[in-house]
């Protein structure tokens, strides 16, 4: 089961550091030559073996280890293989992904590849329309495998959101069955993978569902430090590494990063004292700071203004907020949203009822994990919000066009939550 | 008959189950039916598109060109225009007629007989795309 999460941990977070890499590369030597990508999959290869046979055994532990039910796990079986199938069918009918996958995230790793020591180009105002104020991540991950291969091919774009689709999934379910046991790892796994717009938008190659794998690993890690018998401080330094790339994602990642540590501030401070959270905050701080740092270099020193901040003054902003039906929309389509992003019947409203019929809980030690993870998620929708009411554009299409992605970031997060509060069933039971 | 907590977790684990299992296998059967059925219009458009730019992109690439401008008789911003930037990059096109090397995208005869006008012809495709010169020293 360590073994599962370690994976789902690890090759995300080693796209993550390989992109930094990259970055740090185009920036001091303008380009990235061959020997480079060489030397850092080297890296990445070396630092998968040292975590996978000297760092992993060391923090191997499991808190429930009653075997699952064998109805479950054959339902698990089936969503796994039928969600596999239908990424694959999908990623083939749309190779380049969807329209944001083609023309925003793979368009700039084509001038990133192609343009050689012109790769500023890919920030020009000139096309502003692709939002060249977007973070790298995903477009360098995708030109890593591209040098690594030796030449463009659309597969890789695909095996990125892949990892990072399966890497949620896997994440999501060997962490509570790490937590809660193995069948309510699986509930939530089935969950995930029975929900038809984290399977869909996963392949749109979108930065959607890799940026809420790194707020899912935030949490995960957060919780594994106060929960696992032989609790680690790397746990800590981790999560604030999976949260610095969440930045290093997609714009969010910065309210996210925000958000987390006003969460944690919040419970650990009445809780556990001044100390306590200093020595926390340190530890995660320490994750944090390189791709965060990374991700404010470039946006303050070359990527061009974000078309949220820049397109209005402090006049418009101020117009904007105190417009009452702009709250009324944005509170009624957040509401509709949250019946139904998902897009099937896996969604809040089943885990609502399903919720009422289990009930919570009530054997846990006091955890501060995923309290902050509920937390952090209201906080990332109060931010959504003013987001969105501050905006711009036309708030009915950038409504249209863009909440359900906001709600699919938050989507593993909740779930973790969840399947943590909800009580845990055991297969006599069922 | 008491509905105890033995009944009330095993239907609420069955409707969480039969729950997933419809999303999911809709989903399977709904992609399933899009890959053999009905092709990614987008996709298509992209393919469309490469094929019409023929070989300028590599006209582009041996003049040493970076910055290229777009002209069009159909509306500004339209998927036309994005995929000749996505196939063209690392060349920026700018969507302005003015600049000295243009990309044109006609679809009407007037148009094409407009453009020929306005500049050196470097390029007509098959496809209707035509590379124009329009620098004032030509």
């Amino acid at each position: 089961m360590t073994l599962t999460m370690s994976l789902a941990l690890l090759i995300p977070l080693l796209l993550g550091l390989c992109s930094i890499l990259m970055f740090v590369s185009l920036l001091l030597f303008g380009g990235i030559s061959p020997l480079f990508v060489v030397a850092i999959s080297a890296l990445c290869c070396a630092l998968a073996a040292y975590v996978l046979t000297r760092w992993f055994p060391k923090i191997s532990w499991e808190l429930d280890r009653t075997p699952p039910d064998k109805t479950i796990v054959t339902v698990f079986i089936i969503v796994s293989a039928a969600a596999l199938m239908t990424f694959a069918f999908m990623s083939w009918r749309q190779p380049n992904g969807g329209w944001d996958g083609w023309a925003i995230w793979n368009m700039r790793a084509r001038f990133i590849f192609r343009s050689g020591e012109n790769w500023r180009n890919s920030f020009s105002p000139l096309i502003d329309w692709s939002h060249p104020d977007y973070p790298l991540l995903l477009p360098l991950s995708v030109v890593w495998l591209w040098k690594a291969a030796g030449r463009e091919t659309a597969f890789a774009a695909a095996l990125i959101a892949a990892i990072f689709t399966v890497s949620t999934v896997a994440l999501l379910y060997s962490s509570i069955a790490l937590l809660r046991g193995k069948t309510q790892g699986l509930l939530a796994g089935i969950v995930i993978l029975a929900s038809p717009f984290f399977i869909q938008h996963g392949t749109s190659q979108y930065a959607d569902i890799p940026i809420g794998f790194f707020f899912l690993a935030t949490f995960a890690l957060f919780t594994f430090y106060e929960k696992a018998p032989n609790a680690n401080r790397w746990f800590l330094v981790l999560a604030g590494l999976m949260a610095g790339f969440s930045s290093w994602t997609k714009n969010e990642g910065l309210l996210f990063c925000l958000s987390v540590a006003i969460a944690r501030w919040l419970l650990i401070i009445p809780r556990r004292g001044l100390l306590r959270i200093a020595r926390e905050t340190a530890l995660f701080a320490t994750g944090l700071m390189v791709p965060l740092g990374i991700t404010l270099y470039f946006k303050f020193r070359m990527a061009p203004p974000n078309d949220l901040i820049n397109a209005q003054g402090a006049e418009s902003l101020m117009g904007h907020l105190i417009q009452i039906p702009r709250y009324t929309l944005i509170t009624k389509e957040f509401l509709k949203m949250a019946i139904h992003f998902t897009g099937g019947a896996a969604g809040v409203p089943l885990l609502l009822i399903y919720y009422l019929l289990i009930g919570q809980e009530r054997k846990t030690a006091p955890s501060a994990g995923a309290p902050s993870a509920l937390y952090a998620i209201f906080l990332m929708l109060a931010g959504y919000f003013l987001i969105y009411l501050t905006d711009p554009h036309d708030l009915q299409w950038h409504l249209t066009t863009s909440i359900d992605r906001l709600f699919i970031q938050l989507w593993p997060t909740c779930l973790f939550w969840f399947f943590l509060k909800v009580r845990t069933i055991r297969p006599a039971e069922f | 008959m008491r509905f105890g907590s033995f009944n009330r977790t095993r239907v609420a684990v069955l409707l969480l189950l039969s729950g997933s299992l419809f999303s999911n296998l809709l989903l399977f059967i709904r992609s399933t039916r899009q890959l053999f059925w009905k092709p990614n219009s987008d996709y298509a458009a992209y393919r469309q598109q490469k094929s019409r730019l023929e070989e300028i992109p590599e006209i582009l690439a041996a003049r040493g060109c970076r910055i290229v401008g777009y002209d069009s008789d159909r509306q500004p911003g339209t998927l036309e225009y994005y995929l000749t930037q996505f196939i063209l990059a690392p060349v920026l096109v700018a969507n302005d007629p003015t600049r000295p090397l243009v990309i044109g995208n006609y679809h009407d005869q007037e148009s094409i007989r407009a453009a020929l006008a306005s500049g050196t012809i470097l390029k007509t495709t098959d496809g209707g795309m035509i590379l124009i010169d329009r620098s004032p020293g030509r």
